[in-house]
């Protein structure tokens, strides 16, 4: 079990042992085992992507009574391998009147984001790929990156609708990371680092979610305004714009939208797992296992509540976060900060 | 000095109206209508309806068909709700030709034509939801739905386009075992609207969006001339099965709801009300209907008697009238259909100024528009 | 529903001398000369308890008969559809609007015009609404030739402008 929980370190160290047995210099080791690292982290975020498609079909399926995709590979489960083979094979159309250099560079960076993210995560002890002291708020600003590519493409496209629906996302986005950095807000003053590592070990003892009830809500809520997932996806809603700020992209350009939605959804369920359902901790499956677990039961509870919710309107998302929301946050770390002190208080008397 | 900087910044921040074309080609304007919308930011300065797409010449189509080859027409014009379509133009035939309708075949058209009143809301409340994106709730009603049709399909041999109501009567008597079929498929109906409402009316991000949105007045309603399901949702209670009865309904016991608010609520509130009606209705007339021959006899080439003759009939959307002109031909001189969508969609441009572009969706979708009728 | 006749009666006073009008009981209709119509549909404007449903035109050698539908709401018993009767003539068809008073005449006027060429006067946007807007022609008019190639004008270039 101990071998199997350590298999990736194991792996790592091996293969810079080996390299320094070679007679690589250490600096050019370490460069070799990043590019591993690297290649890692992009099949785990395309598998992810894949299998999340997946599972968001099967899901909504069985929801409204139907089967979903069964027919390629078993369970359906290679149709998202078929959709983006397809995706591939599809024309280049660039609109005449869009601005080429935005219009192109939008779905590359937006997915280069997305890949960035996972670079953070702590999948295990030690084992998250890049791990600077202050994880979460790296994690926190590459993912505000994502509304300037959005601003980007609907911009570039020159679309009223696209327009319309990046200058939509745009408010959206910038507005809801208030109240999810301060539903962080608690959990990093609960374990006094900035460091996803670090917030993970500080939950050996109970996970955040017990203590920090309201501040989890608070997350899910407004990550699902981050990932502009129903009921808060009027941004790409299909009924009145068409597709907002993707409208004019087709083929490849548009499944990397696609994929970085998806894999965004990933990254911030498993952000929420990190910092509110422990992480890696858990008995006798392997740090890994318990990560992705927990990860993927935060995935399908966003599924669910997209299946289930009608769409609010955009002015009411606005009033929720800024009059209901943020007041709320605030309170929590209120909250937070007096329980500290009084746990101090009490465990200090009690010696 | 400092107000002259003022009054240059506020000239600076100068806002732009655009035109935003809602349609014809769009996932949420049920059918190819098209809004031209005046907008600042979101919000709808002005709207324009621009129609006819769907225009596809049936008046004067009717000229060179005969009365009985252009009966299956009529179901393509309100092509959900197709057996009221047809019913209408049966009953202005009987008034040109003086046709007396046999008393089964009158309760049979009860029958069909309310299981496709039923069939008819189901897709307009399941559309508004879609429209709002609660994908599942769509799906139930989808369901729902399957079940009438099928039934439909068991009477008439075809799910949409039924050409089942003629003049004269019905093509055909109801197959062997439909009751004891009918009874099951009503009492699922009713298990899985309860669902729907579940999921949908107390949801609060649904009534967020269709509350107070798109209100239409009672007395404006009544000015635009609007009938069916939008006036009863505004407080007017204009339905002539009850206030003009025709056929058997006198001899059932049944309600039309009425509801006050007249918001897009408020008209998707009420077809599900009236959905229950429905099934309450054809429930008696199953139980009720006499034995009988289902058809009068009318002769293959009727030539009716030179003259005119109007007749309407409460369709799922409103009041739809056939007007039919006879110079003693096969064929009619005129036919003329008075749709009830077009006129609810006269007040449109009245009620968008002030909507957001969502709200204009949700208002639209409660509206339950079908463009055939409108275009004809 | 009430009696057309006793309608025309109520009618008289406010529409004053010199406006025919004739009523039919049984067939429930008013006939109305095409300059006294706005007078007579603005006077069942102030009776009261009636709804415009539809406005529907006949085209008849002598000229286009126009029917206004109304729904009698108002009296006792069943509601009913009062008709009310103009003819337009063919030569010169001009009718005046009614759709200052009756607002769901808009549309209705729009179409009538549309397909069937009668002008509506006094109003603005008297445009087509279910053809398209350069169409040439009114398609329910008897004499409108269905394999005329002019109707589409683009066509009639190509053709080598023939009328």
């Amino acid at each position: 079990m101990g071998t199997l929980n350590d298999l990736f370190l194991t792996l790592a160290s091996a293969i810079r042992g080996l390299l320094a047995l070679w007679g690589f210099p250490p600096l050019l080791a370490a460069a070799v085992v990043d590019i591993a690292d690297f290649v890692l982290v992009a099949a785990l975020v395309t598998v992810n992507i894949i299998v999340i498609v997946w599972l968001d079909r099967r899901v909504a399926a069985f929801f409204q009574e139907r089967l979903g995709p069964n027919r390629v590979g078993p369970f359906g489960l290679l149709q998202s391998v078929n959709d983006a083979v397809k995706l591939l094979g599809k024309e280049s159309i660039i609109p005449v009147a869009a601005d080429r250099k935005l219009y192109k560079a939008a779905p590359l960076m937006i997915f280069t984001v997305t890949v960035l993210l996972y670079g953070f995560l702590p999948y295990g002890k030690g084992m998250a790929p890049v791990d600077p002291d202050l994880s979460l708020l790296f994690f926190i600003a590459l993912s505000s990156m994502t509304t300037i590519a959005i601003l980007m493409a609907g911009w570039g496209s020159n679309s009223k609708y696209s327009l319309l629906g990046g200058m939509r996302t745009v408010a959206q986005v910038i507005s809801y990371e208030i109240p999810m950095a301060f539903s962080m807000l608690g959990v990093v003053m609960l374990s006094g680092s900035l460091n996803l590592g670090a917030i993970t070990e500080a939950q050996r003892g109970v996970w955040y979610i017990f203590l920090q009830p309201l501040a989890f809500v608070i997350f899910l809520i407004s990550s699902l305004a981050e990932l502009a997932r129903s009921p808060f996806d009027m941004t790409e809603a299909e009924q009145e714009l068409v597709a907002g700020y993707h409208t004019e992209y087709t083929g490849m350009r548009f499944a990397l939208f696609f994929m970085a939605e998806y894999g965004n959804l990933f990254g911030v369920a498993a952000l929420g797992a990190t910092l509110f359902l422990g992480g890696w901790q858990g008995p006798f499956l392997p740090g890994y296992v318990w990560f992705l677990g927990k990860s993927w039961l935060l995935v399908l509870v966003i599924l669910w509540l997209r299946w289930t919710f009608p769409r609010a309107r955009l002015d009411q998302m606005m009033k929720f976060n800024w009059k209901f929301l943020i007041p709320l946050s605030i309170l929590n770390i209120l909250l937070t900060g007096v329980g500290i002190k009084l746990y101090q208080y009490f465990t200090a008397v009690g010696r | 000095m400092s107000d002259s900087t003022t009054v240059e910044q506020e000239d600076a921040l100068e806002t732009q109206e655009y035109t935003l074309n809602l349609g014809p080609q769009h996932p949420s304007t049920h059918g190819v209508y098209r809004a031209r919308l005046r907008l600042n930011g979101e919000t709808i300065v002005s709207c324009e309806s621009i129609i006819g797409y769907l225009h596809r010449g049936m008046e004067k189509l009717a000229e060179s068909r005969t009365y009985a080859q252009f009966a299956p027409y009529t179901s393509r014009f309100d092509y959900l709700a197709g057996a009221l379509n047809s019913w209408g133009y049966a009953l202005a035939m009987e008034k040109l030709g003086g046709i007396e309708v046999p008393e089964r075949a009158e309760y049979l058209r009860v029958i069909v034509g309310e299981l496709q009143r039923i069939a008819s809301h189901l897709v307009m409340v399941s559309s508004m939801v879609i429209d709002l994106n609660a994908v599942t709730a769509w799906m139930y009603a989808f369901t729902a739905r399957e079940g009438i049709l099928d039934l439909l399909e068991e009477v008439t041999g075809s799910r949409m386009n039924l050409n089942y109501i003629v003049a004269g009567g019905v093509t055909e008597d109801l197959p062997e075992g439909f009751t004891a079929r009918a009874e099951k498929t009503l009492d699922e109906l009713k298990s899985r609207l309860d669902d729907f409402d579940r999921l949908v009316s107390g949801n609060e991000i649904f009534l967020g969006r269709t509350r107070g949105i798109g209100v239409i007045g009672r007395d404006l309603a009544l000015e635009y001339g609007m009938t069916g399901p939008n006036i009863r949702a505004s407080g007017e209670r204009l339905d002539l099965r009850k206030d003009a009865p025709y056929s058997v309904y006198p001899r059932f016991d049944f309600e039309v709801p009425l509801l006050s608010g007249g918001d897009s609520f408020d008209r998707y509130y009420i077809r599900l009300l009236e959905i229950h009606e429905s099934v309450k209705l054809v429930r008696q007339a199953l139980g009720a209907a006499p034995a009988g021959p289902v058809r009068a006899k009318v002769p293959r080439v009727w030539k009716p008697a030179p003259g005119e003759a109007y007749a309407q009939c409460e369709s799922a959307r409103g009041i739809q009238g056939y007007h039919l002109v006879s110079d003693g031909s096969v064929k009619p001189y005129r036919m003329h259909l008075c749709s009830p969508s077009f006129v609810n969609i006269g007040v449109l441009p009245v009620i968008s100024p002030g909507l957001t572009i969502q709200d204009f969706v949700s208002t639209l979708a409660s509206m339950d528009i079908v463009l055939g009728e409108i275009d004809r | 529903m009430r009696d057309a006749a006793l309608i025309a009666e109520a009618l008289g006073p406010e529409l004053g001398g010199g406006v025919g009008l004739e009523a039919d009981s049984s067939a429930r209709e008013l006939s109305v000369a095409g300059r006294d119509l706005a007078t007579v549909l603005s006077g069942l404007k102030s009776l009261g308890g009636f709804v415009l449903l539809d406005i529907d035109a006949v085209d008849r050698p002598e000229g286009f008969d126009l029917s206004y539908r109304f729904l009698d709401r108002g009296g006792e018993g069943p509601v009913a559809v009062l008709t009310v009767k103009v003819r337009a003539d063919r030569g010169r068809p001009l009718l005046p609007s009614v759709m200052h008073i009756w607002k769901s005449a808009d549309v209705l006027e729009r179409e009538v015009w549309d397909l069937m060429g009668v002008v509506f006067e006094g109003r603005t946007g008297l445009t087509r609404i279910l053809c398209r807007d350069d169409f040439v022609g009114h398609p329910l008019r008897k004499d409108f030739a269905l394999e005329r190639p002019d109707r589409f004008p683009e066509a009639a270039e190509s053709e080598g402008g023939r009328a």
